[in-house]
């Protein structure tokens, strides 16, 4: 491909500029510094690749608002293209005038890139300058890199491999993650293991415990077995006695007779028999006894009866017995009411202090009480007068010496009557003054002088206490003065008023001591006066009370005479009495009538006595008659003793006829009990009959004979059935064949205990060691660390995996890439190097005359001609140039052959000296005889040596554009 | 009051694998790990209430109920205690063991209740269940050892005659399937031939329907336990009725694997991804999704944001806002895949060409050595070197590309 002309319509400082390239192989581009150069090497890049949009704008002109332009190109395959461009858009103009587009001319570039053109078909001074800050190794890899393909992006790639990997993995690392998470796995692997193992013990723990349980089983069977072997010999300890009695009741039975003739239940029947028999035997040998009785009673009762006539009598003495014991009755009764009259009769007389005959000779007239009672009230009355009288005259005589002291005390107290008289005529001269009146009006004056005083006073006071109020109100101290002037306004009148009225009672006074009878004496005189008019009066009055009182004496000694004979009077007619009646000598006249009431009363009960002694001697009479009747009676002596034999006549009269009728009764009864015991005694002589025998006696023999048998064979029933409940037969058979020994038996369970003991306890043991495991298996069952380990571990390890298969990737990747790179290296080495030998050889004037490849060992190394190797950083700076140069120009060279580009070369001998520099161009010719050079420099020593090329130059000012 | 003329019903079920690690999972929030841990216990408490409350007769449980590889007592325990919950209903169970649960292997030898009937051996025999008048053959075998190679079809006995119906139990792989280890294989038309009602298949954990009549099912597993693993997973309800059988496959609520691929443009911004995840996730994941994606791109700036980790950042603060809530979303993988619209063509690129070359030279076992090879690590490692060889080369165009375009 060789580019032939570029128009620019604008890109950066270039526009609307016409470039052309076509008359020869090399072209040499001449211009100072921004004179546009690098653009025109950008805007060419741009041609070919395009740009981004971002970068457009950074080449977008000021002058214009679009970049674009065209490049045309020829070359064998397609002839002239125009390529043309306006911001990103690309139209190819061919030869058969066809138009095409991105992807045709994408097709066409076979995959080159912009950064391959770059890295194999284009270099300035600016690599240059990047290499002298590259470190050694960096520096060897670069230089070889370069060109080979986009370097820098397999670099970066590379880079960015080696760094996940080992972020990843290391292979003797810990802490990439690869490494941490494979232990972590490890980890957890072995933690499940040990979790496994555990639960791996679960079957084991299960067969351990079956074999356990079966043991267990067999124990528990034999210990059954034991103890039912023991209850078995325990049993047959229980009833070995009723085995061996079995066995001997067994023999004893079969030496009775096979059969033996009796009648059935013979026995229970002739007990029956004779049971009936005896109440019927008893019964009628107490009728025949009870007949016997009865028959003696009546003729023991016959001897008992009355006769008739006897009989009658009796009753009719008899029915006399109630009016006898009535009288008896009635003579008890009167003889207490006697002897009650006679103790109240003697009561009389001790009480009257009278012998027992006195009373009954005396006699009293009828009206004797009335006299009694006359005389009574009589002197009754006397005595009371004659009190009276007396009296009288204590009082007629005590009002007589009363009424003689009085006047005997007046006449001596009295004055006499001349001085009485003196006082009156002195009291009669003073009373014609009025000074009476007059002092009464003084009298009035000075009380109303007092009492306006006295108003005045409290008027003060009530205007004192104002003013006061007021002062302390207005406190002002010249209120003050208010009440102090009323209170002395106050004092001083009151003061003065009493003055006043003082005054005029001394002025008074001395008025009433000018006159020559005093107030005082003037009273007592008219006082005196007074008392003896009052005296003479009361003198008057005693004189005729005297004179009253001595006729009402005289009165009354009168009546006293008169009294006086009356008691004498009454006096002798007690007397009288006295006389007559000689009991009345000594006794009161008060209690006469007393006396004569009891008298009345002795009299009567002695009357009393007198007829109640004779209703008692009659009713004693009448019975006595009776009592002589009873006495040698046959049938009694007494009342009682009839009325009873009586009474056993009837009684035995009717036993008699009772016992008749009973053993008429009774007789019928025995002839029935005498059948029935007929009857009785067949029966018994059949049942004899049936057993073959004649009596009683052998009739009990035979059937003993059965009933022994017969219990026997019960009993062995017995003891079978028993015994069978116990044992089953082959087992009581066979016990009854053996009949074993106590001390056997005790033998064998006394074994039998001791075995079971010993399987108690190993069972105990088999328990506890089931119970352990079950209590293992039931904690692993509820364990969950191995299920959870599991999931654990699945997660690590697949994580695990993850990262694995992320680092795998990662490390393919690089291997992949950095094998490609090798082999994509080696492929172009040797051609490289070749050719690097020789431009670097002519380039240095043969100073170095070889160039060796880095290896793995060892960096870039170059050979002098001394055949001395120096390696890249041994080098000068200007010879590492120099170096760099001939790889890129023999890379170029190489690579020539994949793609037919123009190069483009910018500046890059700049530190070249003159020599080496022509010795570059040179070079340069020769490749621009295969392929098309552009060649910029801003150096004027460069631009002078280009003609070596034979290039055509072209020189831009800096205006340029 | 029991309905005389209530049908026959069933659970059939397989490939448990309870307390059995999920694969390719790392760096779980505890939350979200304890309940991916208890997942599959989930999955089998679903089943249990299920086969209680629709009142089937019995449980049909088709081998790998647990893994001796992952031996978990703690699976014995749970499956015991789950077998005692169907006891207490009078479900009966019948199990046979697989490759992965094959009698020998068992180490913990938990024993079940009386209504759990396992084959004893690998010679295929029969369990009866009778209800009424109606008798049911259920013929079935168990691995003793890990590997059943035969053709055990065969050994299958004819259908008994006086059977109602007969169901046959088998743990194996189909004649064609690839995916998973070959056991006991089979082909479909064997198992038609044998004439039974119902074959209840196990092996293999997607689920298919083989055949419609009679029905040939492989139920899947009960939960996914891997990025593979992809869609609801549940069991079937079989009913037997007047000679028909109808079966019908019930999902339980499970954890689901699920993988999307999102394709971002220059138009979308980084606050926009949330919202696009969730958008395709709502489509087709369930309420708990374990979330792989496959980004897609030809802005480099995405690109950027992936390998500069910033993508990694967003997910992971999607994540933590996951694991609160019920509901979750959890990312636990994603890729960046970018691809320019002009890409540089090898053909072109002499250095390109070169990688290629390399690539095809290189021995991979032997660059990987430092790490599967490490003491520690080989007993870990499970790499597969195909996949890296395609990723590495990828990654080194990707790269590549991305540093040219940065320069």
């Amino acid at each position: 491909m060789k580019f032939l002309r570029v128009i620019i319509y604008g890109f950066g400082k270039w526009t609307d500029t016409e470039i052309d390239f076509t008359t020869e192989n090399a072209a040499a581009f001449y211009g100072a510094n921004e004179a546009g150069k690098t653009t025109l090497q950008q805007f060419i890049l741009y041609m070919l690749f395009g740009l981004a949009p971002k970068q457009r704008k950074h080449f977008r002109p000021k002058q214009r608002t679009e970049i674009g332009g065209v490049l045309y190109i020829h070359d064998t395959k397609q002839g002239y293209v125009a390529i043309q461009r306006k911001e990103g858009e690309v139209t190819c103009f061919l030869e058969d005038g066809t138009e095409e587009g991105e992807a045709w001319w994408s097709a066409y570039l076979s995959g080159l890139t912009k950064e391959m053109y770059t890295a194999i078909y284009s270099f300035s001074a600016q690599d240059l300058m990047d290499i002298q800050h590259m470190k050694q190794k960096e520096l060897s890899d670069v230089l070889f890199s370069i060109g080979l393909t986009g370097s820098t992006v397999i670099y970066e790639v590379e880079k960015k491999l080696v760094a996940e990997k080992e972020k990843l993995f290391k292979k003797r690392g810990q802490k990439p993650l690869l490494n941490q998470q494979i232990n972590k796995t490890d980890q957890l692997y072995k933690q499940l293991s040990v979790e496994q193992a555990k639960e791996a013990t679960y079957y084991e723990l299960k067969i351990t415990k079956e074999e356990k349980e079966k043991e267990l089983e067999n124990l528990q069977n034999s210990i059954e077995n034991l103890q039912w072997e023991t209850q078995k010999q325990e049993k047959i300890k229980q009833n070995i006695a009723d085995i061996h009695y079995l066995y001997q009741a067994n023999k004893q039975y079969e030496t009775f007779p096979g059969t033996l003739s009796f009648p059935e239940e013979g026995k229970e029947r002739l007990e029956k028999i004779k049971q009936k028999n005896y109440p019927l035997q008893a019964d009628k040998t107490l009728i025949q006894q009870k007949q016997a009785d009865n028959y003696a009673r009546i003729e023991q009762q016959t001897t008992t009866l009355l006769s008739e006539d006897i009989k009658q009598e009796a009753e009719k003495l008899l029915a006399e017995q109630s009016a006898y014991e009535h009288r008896e009755y009635v003579v008890e009764d009167l003889q207490k009411k006697r002897e009650d009259a006679q103790t109240k009769k003697q009561s009389i007389l001790d009480d009257l202090n009278w012998a027992d005959n006195e009373a009954e000779t005396l006699s009293l007239p009828f009206q004797i009480k009335t006299r009694w009672a006359n005389i009574q009230t009589n002197v009754e009355e006397n005595n009371r007068h004659g009190k009276e009288l007396a009296h009288k005259q204590i009082i007629h005589e005590d009002k007589q010496k009363k009424l003689a002291d009085k006047r005997e005390e007046i006449i001596k107290q009295q004055l006499d009557q001349t001085t009485v008289s003196n006082l009156r005529r002195q009291l009669n001269q003073a009373s014609v003054d009025s000074d009476n009146e007059i002092n009464h009006r003084w009298m009035t004056w000075s009380k109303q002088r007092e009492k306006q005083s006295r108003y005045i006073w409290y008027g003060s006071l009530g205007m004192m206490v104002l003013t006061l109020a007021l002062a302390v109100m207005s406190e002002d101290a010249i209120w003050y003065l208010f009440p102090v002037l009323f209170f002395t306004l106050g004092i001083g009148q009151r003061y003065w008023g009493k003055q006043q009225v003082e005054e005029l009672m001394k002025a008074m006074e001395s008025k009433e001591a000018e006159n020559s009878l005093t107030k005082a004496d003037r009273e007592e005189a008219e006082r005196q006066i007074n008392q003896f008019d009052e005296q003479q009066a009361e003198l008057k009055w005693i004189h005729q009370e005297e004179n009253q009182l001595l006729i009402e004496i005289n009165q009354r000694i009168e009546e006293q005479s008169l009294h006086e004979t009356d008691a004498a009077q009454l006096e002798y007619m007690i007397q009288q009495e006295r006389d007559t009646f000689s009991f009345l000598e000594h006794l009161e006249l008060a209690h006469w009538l007393e006396l004569l009431e009891r008298i009345y009363k002795l009299q009567e009960t002695e009357k009393q006595i007198e007829k109640l002694s004779k209703d008692i001697q009659y009713n004693q009479q009448q019975n006595a008659i009776i009592e002589e009747t009873l006495k040698g009676y046959p049938v009694g002596s007494t009342f009682t003793e009839i009325a009873n034999r009586l009474q056993e006549h009837t009684t035995a009269l009717y036993s008699i006829r009772e016992k008749e009728e009973e053993i008429k009764t009774l007789e019928e009864k025995r002839l029935y009990k005498q059948d029935q015991m007929n009857r009785l005694f067949d029966e018994k002589t059949a049942l004899f009959e049936a057993a073959l025998v004649e009596d009683e006696e052998s009739f009990y023999e035979k059937a003993n004979q059965i009933d022994a048998k017969e219990s026997l064979n019960t009993t062995i029933n017995n003891l079978t059935v028993k015994l069978q409940v116990v044992f089953p037969q082959e087992m009581l058979d066979y016990l009854l064949e053996r009949r074993p020994q106590s001390v056997d038996v005790d033998q064998l369970i006394k074994q039998n205990n001791e075995d079971l003991k010993t399987k108690q306890t190993f069972i105990k043991k088999v328990q506890s060691e089931i119970a352990e495991l079950n209590s293992s298996i039931d904690q692993l069952e509820r364990k969950e660390d191995a299920s959870l380990l599991a999931y654990q571990f699945q997660m690590e390890k697949d994580e695990m995996n993850q990262l694995g298969k992320k680092w795998s990737v990662v490390n393919l990747a690089h291997t992949a890439l950095e094998k490609a790179k090798h082999s994509y290296q080696e492929k172009y080495m040797s051609e490289v190097i070749e050719w690097t030998t020789e431009y670097f050889s002519a380039i240095t004037q043969h100073h170095y005359i070889y160039v060796y490849p880095p290896t793995e060992e060892q960096l870039f190394q170059v050979e002098a001609k001394s055949n001395i190797r120096y390696t890249v950083d041994e080098l000068s700076q200007g010879t590492v140039d120099q170096l760099y140069v001939s790889l890129r120009l023999a890379i170029a060279k190489v690579m020539l052959h994949t793609y037919q580009v123009p190069l483009l070369i910018d500046d890059a001998f700049v530190h070249f000296d003159d020599a080496r520099m022509k010795e570059a161009l040179t070079i340069l010719g020769e490749i621009a005889k295969e392929q098309q050079v552009l060649f910029f420099t801003c150096k004027q020593k460069v631009r002078e040596a280009l003609p070596i090329l034979d290039m055509r130059i072209e020189s831009w000012k800096e205006d340029i554009g | 009051m029991i309905n005389m003329t209530r049908p026959i019903t069933f659970i059939h079920a397989a490939d448990l694998h309870l307390d059995s690690p999920f694969q390719g999972l790392s760096k779980l929030p505890d939350t979200i790990f304890s309940q991916v841990r208890e997942s599959t216990f989930d999955a089998l408490q679903q089943l249990i209430k299920l086969a209680i409350s629709r009142q089937v007769d019995f449980v049909l449980l088709v081998g790998d109920l647990f893994d001796h590889e992952r031996q978990s007592l703690k699976a014995q325990i749970r499956l015991r205690s789950a077998f005692e919950q169907l006891a207490d209903y009078d479900i009966q169970v019948y199990l046979s063991y697989g490759n992965h649960d094959f009698i020998e292997g068992n180490y913990h030898a938990v024993s079940y209740p009386a209504n759990v009937h396992s084959f004893p051996d690998e010679a295929p025999s029969s369990f009866t269940f009778t209800k009424q008048h109606e008798r049911v053959e259920i013929t079935g075998f168990s691995y003793e050892t890990r590997a059943v190679t035969e053709e055990k079809v065969l050994q299958f006995p004819e259908r008994d005659p006086a059977a109602t119906y007969q169901i046959g139990m088998l743990h194996g792989s189909v004649y064609g399937d690839k995916q998973h280890s070959t056991y006991a294989p089979f082909s479909t038309h064997q198992l038609v031939d044998k004439e039974y009602d119902y074959w209840a298949l196990g092996h293999i954990h997607q689920r298919q329907e083989l055949h419609e009549k009679p029905p040939i099912i492989y139920p899947g597993n009960i939960q996914s336990r891997h990025r593979n693993e992809q869609g609801k997973k549940g069991c079937y309800v079989v009913e037997l009725k007047d000679d028909e059988v109808i079966p019908e496959f019930v999902p339980f609520r499970t954890i689901e694997f699920l993988h999307i691929d999102i394709t971002l443009t220059s138009q979308h911004n980084m606050d926009e991804v949330e919202t696009l995840i969730e958008e395709k996730v709502n489509n087709e994941g369930g309420p708990k999704t374990l979330l792989s994606i496959n980004w897609h791109t030809e802005d480099i700036n995405w690109f950027t944001s992936y390998t500069d980790g910033w993508l990694e950042d967003l997910l992971e603060g999607f994540n933590e806002q996951q694991t609160e809530s019920l509901h979750w979303i959890y990312i636990y993988r994603h890729k960046m895949n970018w691809r320019e619209q002009q890409q540089v063509s090898t053909d072109y690129s002499p250095f390109l060409k070169e990688i290629n070359q390399a690539f095809t030279e290189l021995d991979i076992q032997k660059e990987l050595k430092d790490f599967t090879k490490q003491t520690k690590a080989k007993k870990y490692a499970d790499i597969s070197y195909k996949e890296i060889q395609d990723e590495a080369q990828e990654l080194l165009y990707t790269y590549l590309h991305q540093a040219e375009r940065r320069e």
